[in-house]
């Protein structure tokens, strides 16, 4: 699994190890070329020193050499060397130190100056400083006795002299050596403190996250309404946790909702449930009394269709909510609709059915479903016909707009009020909060809200004025 | 034994009814909160069976005005709600017991009585007076081997004699305890039963148990 601490301590590790190498090795680059350039300025001086004994006049070539003055030369332990040649490789002079040895020699071209390594057959290392010079003229070359080493040459063309000089690299290689070991150590210590630095860092970095994780963990049904809270805002987090909160109201609302619906269902079967059990006991104590028990055969009659009708909606609305509830288009013919509706909802009563007035323009036909818009219709007049204000009309309104038709059904209802209209097509609501009534059951609006989906066609209730209740359905197909 | 049912649901108030009714007990019922309070105030029940969700008043606020004017009727909630909250409050307000709908019609018989027999302080159901034994469980008299065969208005009234031993209870009250409030019975069904029940008590050997207090009314010692 991907990690982000593993993640950012690799990257930001991996490129400190890089940088710590590229600075490393800029660092020994420059440090040792310094100290190269230093060595080799030394064997410029040793050689400008050789140089300078080194005379001609005449032909004649002579270099004034003394031991005492520079040991270096001669000692045995760690010493340099020097090798003078005539530019046709007659050796002119080399030092003690070489013994039987001879140093390789170049030839640079003009005034060029050549370094090079090389190891003697000792197994010493040792840099090389070729040059080739015209020793100076001097005229006091006559008085060889005043100096201890002399060399006459005679030459007809001897006036180019190559001199190689040697040095021992041991310090050099030390110090090179030395600055290689503290820079790898350097290294080291940069990268182990990089890596600490970032682990704290990380951790504390991704301490709000850890947090955040912990109060997730914490998290159950119950306590789904508790909001996620980080001690500290951080930029990148607090767009999580203002999303996570949201999400937790959302599911804290949706398990709310799912209890209240399983409470409501249980509260609404419970009853019939109650009455059926309560029926079948006492029924036995009355088996003589054919009038009661004629009475309760009604009774269970009764109580079934109710239950019936009670599952039967929830399993539409069931089906609605998984779209598996399709629409069957069909040109209706909407007056006849009506008028059955109305008959169905008073029960042949003609009082109620008076009651009832339709308006607009009733006999225009509808693409719809037809079933589904007499579900609907039924629903609504019937609850107008159970609720309303005997003093009111009932009305229903039917216009048309262009290609559509709206269909709006107003009674009278005293006890509703605003905040009730924001309820009314939730599962189970019931004005009355005792669910006396067992002819309802609170899914008729769900129901008709769950249809109206279905067939495209917006509804919407509304409180008006002088306490009439009115449930509008538009965007119903004309044809 | 008197009985209260308010409950709204108008097939389960009949059934209750019709049941218990049977079984001897007199059953008045209520449709709603306020009617239920009404009629427990102004008459005297040994228990009132009491729903939760009811129009007009709810059940909790019926129990609490009741407690509070010292109605002291054994308090029976039937209701719908099931919820651990719902059944502690109920007790707390001063319920005597709590039962779930759905539920056995003989459990909630054996719920009365037990609710009965803690009001009167009985705690053993068989009840022994000399040779008769009363069991209030199963509602059977028996005298030795024999038992003792009472109509429901019968047994009632002798259970209500029991329940208050020691205590003269006149014609009216054992009417009050026998007969629902719309009933119209005179004071003689009283006589009439109490001599039904002596006859039949003499007819298996059993001792007259129940005293008659000559103006007063009728006690069991």
């Amino acid at each position: 699994m991907s990690s982000i601490s593993k993640n950012l301590i690799t990257s930001i590790l991996s490129g400190s190890i890089v940088l710590a190498i590229i600075v490393g090795i800029a660092i020994d680059y420059t440090i040792s070329a310094a100290l190269k350039k230093e060595f080799d300025q030394t064997l410029l001086q040793r050689a400008g020193q050789l140089m300078s004994l080194t005379k001609q006049a005449n032909g004649l070539v002579e270099f004034d050499f003394a031991d005492e003055l520079m040991p270096e030369y001669e000692r045995d332990e760690e010493p340099e060397y020097f090798q003078l040649l005539f530019s046709n490789d007659k050796l002119m002079e080399k030092s003690h130190s070489l013994n039987q040895l001879s140093l390789p020699h170049f030839a640079p071209e003009g005034e060029n100056i050549i370094y090079s390594d090389y190891v003697l057959p000792n197994g010493r290392k040792i840099r090389l400083l070729h040059i080739a010079f015209t020793p100076r003229t001097d005229d006091s070359f006559e008085k060889p006795n005043k100096i201890d080493k002399k060399q006459r040459v005679n030459s007809s063309d001897p006036k180019i002299i190559i001199l190689t000089i040697g040095k021992g690299r041991e310090t050099l290689n030390e110090l090179v050596n030395f600055i290689h070991s503290t820079l790898i150590l350097a290294a080291i210590f940069f990268i182990l403190c990089v890596l600490l630095i970032i682990r704290l860092s990380v951790k504390q970095s991704l301490k709000p996250l850890n947090d955040l994780a912990t109060q997730i963990s914490a998290l159950d049904i119950q306590s789904l309404e508790q909001s996620l809270i980080v001690s500290q805002e951080i930029l990148e987090i607090n767009p999580i946790v203002i999303q996570l909160n949201v999400m937790l109201e959302r599911l804290s609302r949706s398990f709310q909702r799912e209890r209240q619906f399983s409470s409501d269902v249980s509260h609404e079967l419970r009853t019939p449930v109650a009455e059926l059990r309560l029926i079948s006991e006492v029924g036995r104590l009355y088996l003589d009394d054919e009038e009661v028990l004629l009475k309760y055969f009604d009774d269970l009659a009764e109580i079934s269709k109710q239950m019936e009708g009670i599952v039967t909606t929830l399993r539409a609305l069931a089906r609605c909510e998984e779209n598996v509830e399709q629409a069957q288009y069909e040109i209706l013919n909407l007056e006849p609709l009506i008028n059955k509706i109305i008959k169905q909802v008073s029960r042949n009563n003609i009082l109620i059915e008076k009651n009832i007035c339709v308006l607009g323009d009733p006999w225009i036909s509808v693409l719809t479903d037809p079933v589904k818009l007499q579900v609907i219709l039924t629903n609504i007049i019937g609850n107008a016909v159970s609720y309303h204000d005997v003093s009111q009309k009932i009305e229903i309104d039917v216009r048309r707009t262009e290609n559509t038709l709206s269909i709006t059904i107003t009674n009278g209802a005293r006890d509703l009020c605003n905040e009730d209209i924001d309820h009314l097509f939730e599962r189970f609501w019931r004005k009355d909060v005792a669910r006396t009534d067992m002819h309802h059951s609170g899914l008729g609006l769900s129901l008709v809200k769950s249809f109206c989906d279905v067939l495209n066609i917006k509804v919407e209730a509304q409180l008006n004025p002088q306490q009439s209740f009115s449930i509008r359905l538009s965007n119903i197909a004309a044809t | 034994m008197k009985i209260l049912i308010i409950e709204d649901s108008e097939r389960l108030r009949r059934t209750l009814a019709q049941g218990l009714e049977k079984l001897g007990y007199s059953v008045d019922l209520a449709a709603d909160g306020k009617k239920g309070l009404q009629m427990a105030m102004y008459s005297e029940f040994n228990v009132i069976i009491l729903d939760l969700m009811l129009p007009k008043m709810n059940g909790l606020t019926v129990l609490k005005s009741l407690r509070r004017k010292g109605n002291e009727a054994s308090i029976l909630i039937l209701s719908a709600k099931d919820q651990l909250n719902d059944r502690i409050k109920g007790l707390e307000l001063g319920a005597d017991d709590y039962l779930v709908k759905p539920f056995a019609f003989d459990e909630l018989c054996a719920r009365i009585n037990a609710v009965c027999r803690r009001h009167y302080n009985l705690k053993d159901p068989i009840i022994r007076i000399e040779n008769v034994k009363i069991d209030t469980q199963c509602k059977q008299v028996s005298c030795g081997e024999l038992d003792i065969t009472l109509t429901a208005s019968e047994y009632s009234l002798l259970e209500c004699l029991l329940f208050q031993r020691g205590r003269t209870l006149s014609k009216n009250q054992l009417i009050n305890w026998l007969y629902d409030i719309d009933s119209d019975v005179s004071s003689n069904v009283i006589e009439v039963v109490i001599a039904s029940i002596r006859r039949k008590f003499k007819k298996s050997g059993g001792a007259d148990i129940i005293t008659t207090r000559r103006g007063f009314g009728y006690v069991i010692s």
